[in-house]
């Protein structure tokens, strides 16, 4: 047996190169050589639980075994980064009730959809949903706002609707009072039903399966914010390929602050709206 | 016949080449005069329309993405017409026997503005006639008579290339070899120059436009055209924009004969064009320019210094550094001369660098940013960099220090980074205080663990306050460095944060108490056995395991029957760990507990029960028929531990329902020995249905080696599953079978590039003779670089090999030294080669290649190995100078003794002023200074 250390908690390494290359293609989440052993930390817990002393067996049970799929659902919760807060990079959002929509509703039949993705714990969808509804958006038009993560833990604490005090740093403490309300035991705070009930869905979508982003992908907006600083070059291509196919035209896309596409796809041109930036389907 | 400028004489007449250009959207922007010549099309009936509308069958042709790949990965396209046969149809110009269209080569590239794709430029070659002809002298290449053979190669080799190496692919294969050696030669005579100077001349006349100039000369370099004489003719030209476009050209070119053309051009009078000329010259890596470039930054002029740093840098010449060091002073320039020092400066920078942070207004991230950089320089390539962290930490004043503390909290990133490695070197209070701030930044996390691990026990409080953090990246950081340091002061707070069930932070906690091995966190960690989370159980084993706390027999007794079965499953694990004897009897029964966890921990440990062999096999037996499928598992995992032979338990293990169960017995099968056992393996290779039992038996298989092991495996390389093919491969190399060869060479040839690779790794292993050849060739060959790379790697495997094999292997890696492409990585592997390969090595300190003794004298110099070290003052009278000052700059850094007085004569008198130059500079280096002078020359005396 391999000798227990203190990092490695008695695992071999054998195969985590190897799983490393799997997780990447089915989620395109990237882990470079530098990070490898991140990808072994999180996952340990998941080979121990299954008796495993290698990352190749794992490796092995993820790729082959009838029972994979479930697997993979615990893999993309490990896997997840959900650090994220209230009224985080708000430029974006308050472009959209500014001066996309009313453009988008001069020209529009039909409901404006919105997707969040990946939304984590659900702090994206609700900032949006608090801004537009200071905008009042939500009573003079028909506003669609779906929300999924890739986690089905990050989505279950999402509808849970249980936030704590890092979860606020960043929200103006009138937005919070007006929208949150504290839980009794002291626990942290959760949101009003004016509030959760404009978020259409909460769903479990991995950004790389087609068949899954199928329902949002042809939305008016998308939020994809802070997934591709993990995503390899090939993964980011693959997911903007999609979006670019299948996005009505003009589409708007958001990506995170330190996130670009240059030299990802012509497919759509960058736009300045105030402070923010959004990549528009040609 | 034309003539070119070039010289070269070609039989092409009538080149016909047009050009058209669009914007983003493919709007077609400008149709030339040729172009309208040549498709009978009008410009002013195309421009302002898509380029979709005036070729409406683009889009069915597969030719859209073709015409927008440029616009999204920048790379240049080639429509090849043997395959595309043409982008715009229309007839021929003159009637063809062969073609009812115009056949055309295509290049297609990103027309650019500044460094921003604005369009696409595409040029548009009439290759009708020359494809007519090719296909004539192709048909008399397959003439019966050698004879005719040979004209049709010699009038092919006066045609110049339209795709590739048409016939002359085929004549190379030719039965005769007069006729084979005529090809070759073709081949290797070929020059375009026509081609080249029609399109220079065409974008002269016709086009004023600089943004196409440019680009279609950025074009042309993609398609590996050689235009460095025509541009070197225009590097004369009247007009000053044409001679900037022939600077950029000539840097893009990167051809070293462009260096005195661009030398020269450094005194042109239009700035621009001096301008650019320095950043070809750095392109170039020219050295001859580094004197000349070093003026230009020493003028400080403002828009010329700069490039001419950069190219500095560039040319990476380490003896230009010490020319910028007094540059560090000048406020314009020295953030920029930081970080040149930083790329290609060597510790002999350091003082300076550390002295210009006492500047109020130095540029603090670009100074210890350098400073960081040297620093890791150093130990790649000599393993230590601790003679620049004592220099940093005694030379550095104290101002600057708080100017360093003060740039940690605005810098992000890799200037992060830098400043908390310089800083983990230094001594302070208020170090930790600012590391502290920094433990909940993810990005730097690992860092700033290490700058405070290094700082050691002051650090200690101050990460115990940093427990109660509010954010959990704080906390795990800090819980983190307090095990590295495995203070005892910190047991108390991370035994009450075990018991606040902070649950991320758990399994680290167990990790620090682990590292710290007190005894205080006994009774805490105890009560972790029971938890739901597999990994906190393990961590809490393996901190439990780590303190041996002498009660601990006792209290695991006790535990084996906890009515929780998970706490029992733990006390297993480590009864069964320790082998304790008053715990025998309790894991015995421990494999029949109601609880399956329990019983597969018990089974898996029966095999390190002293003197209970016998009990243990029938245990296991008795799993293996009866058990669930995850205790057969474990029950087949064990059974590889076994000392004596349980290969019929194992054999039945393999024809289990389970496919896991089939898993572990073969993985056991493989680990006992016996080549026996590859008949029982075979089966499953072949055909289990379950792909990880066959990946395993191969596995297996090849572990266990024997007469059939290698046929079997050779079958299972062409395998459809890459898993399993691979694990063929690599077990096909690990069996070193002489008769694996001819499969391995097989693999070696798969389009698949990480098939390649695998293939790569197990001829390495094979360590044949023959593994020597297959490397070289793919490291010399193989289109994808990571393959080529590890064939690299392999080699170096090989210099480990017993001796034949080893001095090939060295030949290899110093044969890749005269390749330019490769010289660099091949000086990095040979670096790497163990001491016993240095006298294979040290020979080639003879070759005729002066490109392979110098890199042979840096890869000497970065062994730091006392015989690399003394085969390394040959190199001091070799006949190249650049050889000669290569050795003295390593010698140098290695601060070898014996050589002072070598040196000296060489600074006197070497025939060369740059070795002149170093090795006065290395005469000035700190530890030749600072041994006094007859004390260097009596040590050297002596030597």
């Amino acid at each position: 047996m391999t000798p227990f250390e203190p990092d490695n908690l008695g695992l071999t390494d054998a195969g985590l190169p190897l799983l490393r290359d799997l997780v990447h293609e089915r989620t395109g989440l990237f882990y470079e050589n530098g990070r490898c052993e991140s990808l072994g930390e999180r996952l340990a817990p998941l080979v121990i639980e299954h008796g495993f002393h290698s990352y190749l067996d794992f490796y092995y049970l993820l790729k082959f075994d009838e029972g994979a799929e479930a697997e993979w659902r615990r893999v993309m919760d490990a896997l997840s980064v959900q650090e994220t807060y209230f009224w985080r990079e708000v430029d974006q959002m308050h472009a959209v009730a500014d001066q996309l929509l009313p453009d988008l509703l001069k020209a529009h039949r039909g409901p404006v959809r919105i997707w969040s993705a990946p939304c984590a714990s659900g702090e994206e969808p609700l900032t949006l949903a608090m801004i537009l509804n200071e905008a009042g958006w939500f009573e003079r038009a028909d506003i669609e706002l779906h929300a999924s993560d890739g986690s089905a833990t990050a989505v279950a604490k999402a509808r849970e609707g249980r936030y704590r005090g890092r979860a606020f740093r960043a929200l103006p403490p009138a937005m919070r009072d007006k929208y949150f309300i504290p839980l009794t035991d002291q626990e942290g705070w959760r949101p009003v039903r004016e509030l959760t009930e404009k978020v259409r869905s909460w769903s479990v979508v991995n950004l790389m399966d087609q068949v899954g982003v199928e329902p949002f992908v042809h939305s008016d907006v998308i939020f994809c914010r802070n997934a591709f600083i993990y995503f390899s070059a090939d993964s980011i291509r693959r997911a903007v390929a999609t979006f670019a196919e299948k996005m009505p035209s003009p589409g708007y896309l958001f990506v995170g602050a330190a996130e670009s596409l240059l030299s990802v796809t012509d497919r759509f041109v960058l736009r300045e709206l105030g402070r923010a930036f959004v990549y528009v389907k040609r | 016949m034309n003539d070119s400028p070039s010289g070269a004489h070609s039989d092409d007449t009538d080149r016909r080449i047009g050009l058209l250009t669009t914007d983003l959207d493919l709007v077609v922007k400008s149709w030339d005069k040729s172009l309208e010549r040549m498709t009978g099309i009008p410009a002013d009936t195309v421009k302002g329309r898509r380029l979709e509308e005036v070729v409406p069958d683009l889009h069915a042709r597969g030719l859209l993405d073709v015409l927008r790949e440029p616009l999204v990965s920048g790379a240049a396209q080639v429509l090849a017409p043997a395959i595309h046969k043409f982008l715009i149809p229309c007839p021929p110009l003159e009637p063809s026997p062969e073609f009812d269209r115009m056949q055309q080569r295509v290049v297609i590239g990103a027309l650019r503005d500044d460094q921003r794709a604005v369009g696409l430029v595409v040029t548009i070659e009439d290759v009708t006639t020359r494809m007519e002809r090719e296909r004539e002298l192709g048909r008399r290449l397959r003439d019966a008579e050698p004879a005719e053979r040979l004209a049709a190669i010699e009038q092919l080799s006066r045609l110049s290339s339209i795709d590739g190496l048409g016939p002359l692919g085929d004549a190379i294969a030719d039965d005769h070899w007069q006729v084979r050696r005529a090809a070759v030669r073709a081949i290797a005579g070929r020059t375009d120059a026509a081609l080249v100077d029609t399109i220079v001349a065409a974008l002269r006349e016709g086009h004023r436009d600089f943004s196409v100039l440019s680009s279609a000369l950025q074009l042309l370099t993609l398609t590996g055209l050689d235009l460095t004489r025509s541009l070197i003719g225009l590097l004369e030209d009247s007009d000053a924009d044409l001679r900037v476009q022939a600077a950029l050209g000539l840097g893009s070119q990167r051809n070293p004969e462009a260096t005195t053309a661009l030398i020269g051009a450094l005194d042109d009078d239009d700035s621009n064009v001096c301008f650019h000329a320095i950043e070809a010259l750095g392109k170039l890596r020219a050295g001859a320019a580094v004197q000349r470039l070093v003026a230009i930054a020493q003028s400080r002029d403002f828009f010329l210094a700069f490039p001419a740093v950069e190219s500095l840098v560039q040319i990476g010449d380490p003896s230009s550094a010490a020319s910028l060091v007094p540059l560090l002073g000048d406020p314009m320039l020295s953030a920029s001369v930081a970080e040149a020092l930083g790329r290609i400066g060597d510790e002999d920078a350091i003082p300076a660098l550390v002295d210009a942070l006492r500047s109020e207004d130095s540029p603090v991230v670009a100074l210890v940013g350098a400073i960081a950089s040297i620093h890791h320089r150093q130990v790649e390539l000599v393993g230590d960099g601790a003679a620049i962290e004592d220099l940093v930490r005694r030379t550095i004043d104290p101002s600057a220090l708080d100017r360093i503390l003060n740039s940690v909290g605005q810098a992000e990133g890799d200037a992060l980074r830098q400043l908390i490695v310089v800083v983990s070197w230094l001594k302070g209070e208020a170090i930790p205080r600012a590391l502290a701030t920094l433990l909940g930044r993810t990005s730097v996390h690992h860092n700033v663990v290490e700058a405070l691990v290094r700082f050691g026990a002051p650090a200690v409080e101050l990460l115990i306050a940093q427990l109660s953090d509010e954010d959990l990246n704080t906390r795990r950081s800090a819980v983190i460095a307090l095990g590295r340091i495995g203070d005892r002061r910190a047991v108390p707070a991370l035994v009450s944060l075990l018991a606040s069930d902070d649950r991320d932070l758990l399994v680290h906690i167990e990790g620090a108490l682990s590292r710290i091995g007190d005894a205080r966190a006994f009774e805490p960690l105890l009560l972790r056995l029971g938890d739901d989370d597999a990994a906190v159980r393990q961590a809490a084993i393996g901190a439990l395991n780590s303190i041996g706390d002498p009660r601990m027999g006792a209290r695991m007794a006790q535990l084996l029957d906890d009515s929780n079965p998970r706490v029992r499953e733990s006390a297993v694990r480590i009864a069964g760990y320790f082998g304790y004897a008053d715990c025998v009897e309790a894991l015995v029964r421990s494999c029949s507990d109601a609880d399956e966890g329990v019983r597969v921990a018990a089974l898996e440990h029966l095999p390190f029960l002293e003197g209970e062999d016998d009990r243990a096999i029938r245990l296991l037996q008795h799993a293996l028929e009866r058990d669930s499928p995850r205790a057969r598992a474990g029950a087949a995992r064990a059974l590889g531990d076994m000392g004596t032979k349980p290969h019929a338990l194992l054999k039945r293990a393999l024809a289990d329902a389970d496919p896991w169960v089939r898993y572990f017995a073969a993985v056991s099968l493989g680990r006992l020995g016996d080549p026996a056992a590859v008949t029982l393996l075979q089966p499953l290779a072949e055909s289990d249905p379950a792909r990880p039992v066959r990946v395993a038996a191969v596995e297996a298989i090849g572990l266990l080696g024997g007469d059939e092991a290698p046929t079997i495996l050779s079958e299972l390389t062409a395998a459809r599953e890459d898993d399993l093919a691979n694990a063929a491969v690599r077990a096909l190399g690990r069996l070193r079978a002489a008769s694996s060869g001819a499969t391995l060479r097989s693999v070696l040839r798969s389009p698949d590039a990480r098939r390649r690779a695998t293939a790569v790794a197990a001829i390495a292993a094979w360590a044949h003779e023959e593994s020597v050849d297959l490397l070289s060739w793919t490291a010399a060959s193989d289109a994808d670089r990571s393959v080529a790379s590890a064939a690299m790697a392999g080699l170096v495997t090989l210099a480990a090999s017993p001796a034949p094999i080893a001095e090939r292997a060295v030949e290899a890696l110093t044969a890749a030294l005269a390749d330019g492409a490769r010289h660099e990585e091949a000086v990095a592997r040979l670096a790497k080669i163990p001491p016993s390969a240095i006298p294979w090595l040290a020979p080639r300190l003879d070759a005729d290649n002066p490109d392979i003794r110098r890199g042979v004298v840096e890869a000497l110099g970065r062994m730091s190995h006392p015989t690399a070290s003394a085969y390394l003052q040959r190199a001091l009278d070799d006949g190249d100078a650049l050889v000669r000052k290569r050795a003295v700059s390593v010698l140098a850094r290695l601060g070898t003794r014996g050589v002072i007085q070598r040196l000296a004569q060489m600074a006197r008198a070497d025939a060369s002023p740059a070795v002149r130059e170093a090795a006065t500079h290395a005469m000035a280096r700190r530890h030749f200074v600072d041994r006094p002078v007859t004390e260097r020359a009596e040590g050297d005396a002596a030597q």
